[in-house]
C-alpha cells in the first residue's frame, strides 16, 4: 500500500460489540477495497495507543491519522463539546439521531467550529451509544425525590456533577478503573452511562436497579488530521469522505442494534430491575437540573458557549416539530412527530 | 582530580537538597488531597471532585522529580551480574558511558518535553479548565534535574579515585540505610 | 532494522548493568527516533501518560505506611506477635508471610502494592527474626502475585470488560489459583526449611507469652482489618484504602506510641518519594517502549508467528503461555493484556476453552511475569525497598517461579479445577 491510515478508537475490535468497532471495520473494508489496495487501514482498538484525549493529540500532531473519540476525550481539546451536557435536551433518540449528525444545521456549525479551533477535520458525528441511564444498588430512580442522598459516580466533569447535585444526589468522582469495585463495595451507590456501556462494563453484576431517565446523550466525534487528508489525491479524499459517512451510519445503527439485543437492554432486563421515568417526572427532572447546568455552561464557555448551546437547542426544537419524512434518508426517526 | 570529583558530589547533594524538599512537600499535599477526597464523600459532603485528578498530577510531579534524587544517591536498580565482575578500569568507563547515554535520554525528554508542555497549554484539565500545560511541565522540569544530576555524577565517576563498584545502590547509601 | 537496534540496546544495556529504567527508556526512544524525529514528542507524552493512573497511588501510599510502621515500632509488635504464633515452626515467619499475602489479596488488586507494603514491613521483620534478606525478599515477591489473582483484581476487570467476560466469574475463578499459589509456595518453604536451615524459635511459647505478644501487636494486627473494613464497608476504593493505611499508621505510631519525630517523618517521606521515583521511572520508560511496540504492531506479529506453529489445542495453550511469559518479560502487563487479549481470546475459543478459564489462565501468566527477571515490576519494587540486588533475590526466587509456573500449567490444562468455584456460585 502507498498510504497507511491508522485508525484508533476506544472500544473492542469486534464490529458487533461497539459502534466504533463497526465504524472501523466498515471504513477499513470500503477504503481498502475501493482504493484497490493503494490505501491500507490499520486498526488500533481498545485505546491501545493511549487514552482518548492523548490519541487526539497524536492525530493533531500527525503521528496517527484518525481517531474516533468520546466527548470526554474531545473536551480537553475542544471544551465547547460541553454544550451536550445540558440534561434532558433531547426528547428521544430519533431527534438525537437527526441533530447529532454532520448534516444537521447544528452539526455543520459544530463541526466547522471544532475544525477551526483544533485544526482537525471532522469525518463523522454520532451519539455515543444511546441515552444515559442511572443504575443503583440503593433504589430505583423514578422521581427527583429518589435521587436524594444517593452517591452517584460521575466523570470528573463539573456539568455532570451539577446534574447530580441539582437533583439532590451526591456526585462521586471516581476513575473509570475503580468504578466496578466501588459499586460492589458501596463507595458509590450508583452511576450513569449509556445502556451498552453498562452492559459492557458488567455493572449488572454489582447493581440492582436500572432507571431509564434519558437525561443525557453525548456525541462521539470522528476526526482526521487535516494536513494528511489534504495531502491525498482528490479522488482518495472523496473516497475517505463517503466511506466515513457510510461507516458513521453503520456505527449509529450498530448502537441501536446493541441496545436492542442481548448486549443491551434485553440482557440487563433479566438482571436488573428496570423502570422507565414517565414524561411528567422527566419534566420535573429537567426543571430541577437544567438551570444549574445552563448557568455552568454560560459561566465556563462565555458568549460562544451560550450561542452554541442555543444553536443546539433550536436545532432540537426544529427537529421535534418538523421531522423529515423523506424516505430513504439514512437516519432512523420515529414515524410520528412527538410533542416535547 | 579527585578534588573535582568531590566537588561534583557535593554540588549534586546541594541540588538534591532542594529537590528533596519539593518532593516531600508534594507528597504531603498528595496525602492530604486523597484524604480530602474520602472525607468529602462521607464526613463533609461537598461536591469537590477535583481531588482525583489533582492526586494524579501531584503523584507524577513527585515521582518524576524524585528520579533525579535517585540518580544523586545511585538508587536506580540495575542487573549487575556482569558489571560487578568487570575489572575496575572497564567499570569506570562503562559507568561514565551509562551516565552519558542516560544524559542523552533525559536531554531528549527535556527538549521534546518543552514542546509537549507548550502544546499542553491548548488542552484543558477538568479542574476548573486549567491548561494541561501546567501538569505537563513536570516532565521537562524533572528531565532537566535528571540531566543536572547525571552530569555531576558523570564528573564524579570520571575523576573519582576508585572506579564505581556498582551502577545502582552505593555502599555509602547502604550504610546509611543500615543505620535506620 | 529499527527493531534490531531496540533489541540490542534493550538487552545489551541491561546486561551490562545500566539501571533498568534508563535502559528501557533508551531502547524505546531509539525505536521512536528510528520512526522519524517528528515522533520524538511521544517520549515525554508517554512518560506522563504512563503514570497518569489513579490506582498507581496505592504503591507510594503503602510504602509510606510501611515506613511509618517501621520507624514507630508498629512492625516490631507485628514481628513479636508472628514470632509468638508461628516462630516455633522452622520457617514459620516465611509461611506467615505467604498467609499474609492471601489476606492482603482481599484488599489490593495490584501486585506492586503488595510487594511495596510487605517489602517494607515483613522483609525487615523476617530479617530481625534471622532470615537472610534475599530469601525474605524472594518469599515476598512470590507471594505478591497472589494479590492480583485473588479478587479484587485490576487485570480481571480490564480483561472482563474488553473481552466481554463476566468479571464476577473471573473474580470467583481467581480464588482457587490464588490459594494454590499460596499452598505451593508454602510447600517450597517447607522443603527449604531444613535444607536452608531457616530460623526457628525455642519451642512452643507459653500461653502467657502469646497473650503478651497479642497485646503488644494488637494495634499492628488491626491495620489489615481496618483497611479491609474501609473497603468492604464501602468507605474507600482499594487505592484510597492505601491512604487510609497511612492515616492509621500515623495515628498509631505518632499519637498512641508517640514514637515519631518530625525528623523521622521527613526521612520517611524522602525515602518514599525516592523509591517511588525509581519504580515509576521504570513504568514510564516501559510505556515509551510499549507505545513503539504497539504502533509497529510487534506483539501481534510475534503472536501470529508463534501461534501459526500448530493447531493442536495442547500445543496452542503451551504457546500462549510461552508468549505471555516472554512478552511479559519486557512490557507492562496492563498494556500486554489490552493488546494481546483480543488476539489470544479468539484462539482459546477456537480450541474450546471456556472464556472464564482462558481469562484466568492469561491473567495468571501475566502475573507470574511480574516477578520474572530481567523486567519484573515486583522484583524491582522489592529490590528498591529492601536495597537488595536483583540478582541475589532472583537466586532465591527461582524455585518459587518454577512452582508457580507449575500451578499455571495445572490451571491451564485442568479446566474443571479453575471452574469449580464459579460453577459452585452459579456464575
Ligand atoms: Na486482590
Ligand atoms: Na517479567
Amino acid at each position: 500500500a502507498d498510504t497507511t491510515i491508522r485508525l484508533a478508537h476506544l472500544n473492542p475490535e469486534d464490529p458487533f460489540a461497539s459502534h466504533s468497532g463497526a465504524m472501523a471495520a466498515v471504513f477499513k473494508s470500503l477504503v481498502e477495497s475501493n482504493s484497490n489496495g493503494r490505501i491500507e487501514v490499520q486498526l488500533f482498538a481498545n485505546g491501545q495507543l493511549g487514552k482518548d484525549n492523548e490519541v487526539i493529540e497524536q492525530v493533531r500532531s500527525g503521528l496517527v491519522e484518525t481517531v474516533i473519540s468520546s466527548s470526554g476525550g474531545m473536551a480537553q481539546h475542544y471544551p465547547l463539546v460541553g454544550v451536550f451536557d445540558i440534561p434532558f435536551a433531547f426528547p428521544n433518540i430519533g431527534v438525537a439521531s437527526e441533530v447529532i449528525d454532520m448534516d444537521s444545521e447544528f452539526g455543520a456549525k459544530f463541526s466547522a467550529d471544532l475544525e477551526e479551533k483544533t485544526g482537525l477535520k471532522v469525518l463523522g458525528l454520532l451519539d455515543s451509544g444511546g441515552f444515559f441511564a442511572f443504575t443503583s444498588s440503593k433504589g430505583p430512580i423514578s422521581s427527583v425525590e429518589d435521587m436524594d442522598g444517593q452517591r452517584i459516580r460521575t466523570m470528573t466533569l463539573p456539568t455532570h456533577e451539577a446534574i447530580i447535585s441539582s437533583l439532590g444526589g451526591q456526585p462521586t468522582a471516581l476513575p473509570w478503573a475503580e468504578v466496578y469495585t466501588a459499586l460492589q463495595t458501596g463507595v458509590a451507590d450508583g452511576q450513569m452511562n449509556p445502556v451498552p456501556i453498562i452492559a459492557f462494563a458488567k455493572f449488572d453484576e454489582v447493581q440492582q436497579y436500572l432507571s431509564i431517565t434519558n437525561h443525557l446523550i453525548t456525541p462521539y466525534i470522528w476526526t482526521m488530521n487535516a494536513e494528511f487528508l489534504e495531502s491525498l489525491s482528490e479522488e482518495d479524499q472523496y473516497l475517505i469522505s463517503w466511506a466515513a459517512d457510510v461507516a458513521t451510519d453503520a456505527g449509529r445503527s450498530m448502537s441501536r442494534v446493541i441496545e436492542a439485543s442481548e448486549k443491551g437492554l434485553p440482557a440487563l432486563q433479566g438482571k436488573l430491575d428496570v423502570n422507565v421515568v414517565t414524561p411528567e417526572e422527566q419534566a420535573k427532572f429537567a426543571e430541577a437540573a437544567q438551570p444549574a447546568v445552563r448557568a455552568l455552561i454560560e459561566e465556563s464557555y462565555g458568549a460562544e458557549g451560550t450561542e452554541m448551546l442555543d444553536s443546539m437547542l433550536s436545532s432540537i426544537e426544529a427537529a421535534k416539530y418538523t421531522p423529515s419524512h423523506r424516505f430513504g434518508r439514512r437516519t432512523c426517526r420515529p414515524s410520528q412527530p412527538q410533542d416535547p | 582530580m579527585a578534588n573535582l570529583s568531590a566537588k561534583a558530589k557535593s554540588m549534586s547533594l546541594k541540588v538534591n537538597w532542594l529537590v528533596e524538599r519539593v518532593c516531600v512537600a508534594l507528597l504531603v499535599v498528595l496525602v492530604l488531597d486523597v484524604w480530602l477526597g474520602v472525607l468529602v464523600r462521607y464526613v463533609i459532603p461537598l461536591p469537590l471532585t477535583f481531588t482525583e485528578e489533582l492526586a494524579r498530577y501531584l503523584m507524577i510531579w513527585m515521582a518524576l522529580l524524585a528520579v533525579s534524587s535517585g540518580i544523586a544517591y545511585r538508587e536506580h536498580i540495575g542487573v549487575e551480574f556482569v558489571f560487578g565482575r568487570l575489572p575496575a578500569p572497564v567499570r569506570r568507563w562503562l559507568a561514565v558511558a551509562f551516565d552519558v547515554i542516560a544524559f542523552a535520554f533525559f536531554f531528549a525528554l527535556f527538549w521534546y518535553g518543552l514542546g509537549f508542555a507548550a502544546k499542553g497549554f491548548s488542552r484543558f484539565t477538568m479542574i476548573y479548565g486549567i491548561p494541561k500545560g501546567y501538569p505537563f511541565m513536570g516532565v521537562p522540569l524533572a528531565a532537566a534535574m535528571a540531566c543536572a544530576q547525571l552530569a555531576l555524577t558523570g564528573i564524579h565517576d570520571f575523576f573519582a579515585k576508585e572506579a564505581p563498584a556498582s551502577t545502582g545502590v552505593s555502599e555509602a547509601t547502604m550504610a546509611l540505610r543500615e543505620n535506620n | 532494522m529499527g527493531a534490531l537496534f531496540v533489541a540490542i540496546a534493550f538487552f545489551g544495556l541491561m546486561a551490562l548493568g545500566m539501571p533498568v529504567g534508563f535502559a528501557i527508556g533508551v531502547s524505546g526512544m531509539i525505536g521512536i527516533l528510528d520512526m522519524g524525529p517528528r515522533f520524538m514528542q511521544m517520549a515525554p507524552d508517554r512518560v506522563f501518560a504512563g503514570l497518569d493512573l489513579f490506582p498507581f497511588l496505592a504503591m507510594p501510599f503503602f510504602i509510606l505506611a510501611g515506613e511509618i510502621m517501621n520507624r514507630s515500632g508498629i512492625t516490631l509488635g507485628l514481628v513479636r506477635l508472628a514470632d509468638a504464633l508461628v516462630g516455633w515452626m522452622r520457617g514459620g515467619m516465611a509461611h506467615s508471610n505467604m498467609v499474609a499475602s492471601v489476606m492482603f489479596a482481599g484488599i489490593t488488586g495490584s501486585a506492586t502494592a503488595d510487594a511495596a507494603a510487605f517489602g517494607n514491613t515483613l522483609v525487615p521483620a523476617m530479617e530481625k527474626a534471622g532470615y537472610k534478606r534475599p530469601y525474605a525478599a524472594a518469599v515476598t515477591a512470590a507471594g505478591s502475585i497472589i494479590g492480583p489473582t485473588i479478587p479484587p483484581s485490576t487485570l480481571a476487570i480490564i480483561y472482563g470488560s474488553i473481552m466481554g467476560v463476566s468479571i464476577a466469574g473471573l473474580f470467583a475463578a481467581g480464588i482457587l489459583p490464588g490459594l494454590l499459589i499460596c499452598g505451593t509456595c508454602m510447600l517450597v518453604i517447607a522443603l527449604h526449611a531444613k535444607k536452608k536451615n531457616l530460623p526457628k524459635g525455642e519451642g512452643r511459647p507459653s500461653f502467657g507469652i502469646v497473650i503478651k505478644a497479642l497485646r503488644e501487636g494488637f494495634l499492628a494486627a488491626l491495620l489489615p482489618l481496618f483497611i479491609l473494613g474501609s473497603i468492604l464497608g464501602g468507605f474507600a476504593t482499594p487505592t484510597e484504602a492505601a491512604a487510609i493505611a497511612v492515616a492509621y499508621a500515623l495515628f498509631v505510631g505518632g499519637v498512641i506510641y508517640r514514637a515519631l519525630t518530625w525528623q523521622d517523618l521527613y526521612e520517611i517521606a524522602v525515602r518514599t518519594t525516592r523509591i517511588t521515583g525509581v519504580i515509576f521511572l521504570i513504568i514510564a520508560s516501559a510505556t515509551i517502549l510499549g507505545w513503539w511496540m504497539t504502533f509497529n504492531r510487534i506483539p501481534q506479529a510475534i503472536a501470529t508467528g508463534l501461534l501459526s506453529v500448530s493447531e493442536n489445542p495442547q500445543i496452542v495453550i503451551a504457546l500462549i503461555l510461552l508468549l505471555l511469559l516472554v512478552i511479559g518479560l519486557v512490557m507492562d502487563i496492563n498494556a500486554t493484556l489490552i493488546i494481546l487479549a483480543p488476539v489470544l481470546a479468539p484462539l482459546t475459543a477456537q480450541i474450546g476453552m471456556e472464556p472464564v478459564h482462558a481469562g484466568i489462565m492469561i491473567i495468571l501468566a501475566l502475573n507470574i511475569s511480574l516477578m520474572t527477571p530481567p523486567v519484573g515490576a515486583c522484583l524491582f519494587v522489592l529490590a528498591s525497598v529492601t536495597g537488595e540486588k536483583v540478582e541475589s533475590i532472583t537466586k532465591e526466587l527461582w524455585p518459587f517461579i518454577l512452582a508457580e509456573v507449575g500451578i499455571l500449567l495445572v490451571i491451564a490444562f485442568w479446566s474443571d479445577l479453575t471452574l469449580f468455584i464459579p460453577r459452585l456460585l452459579g456464575l
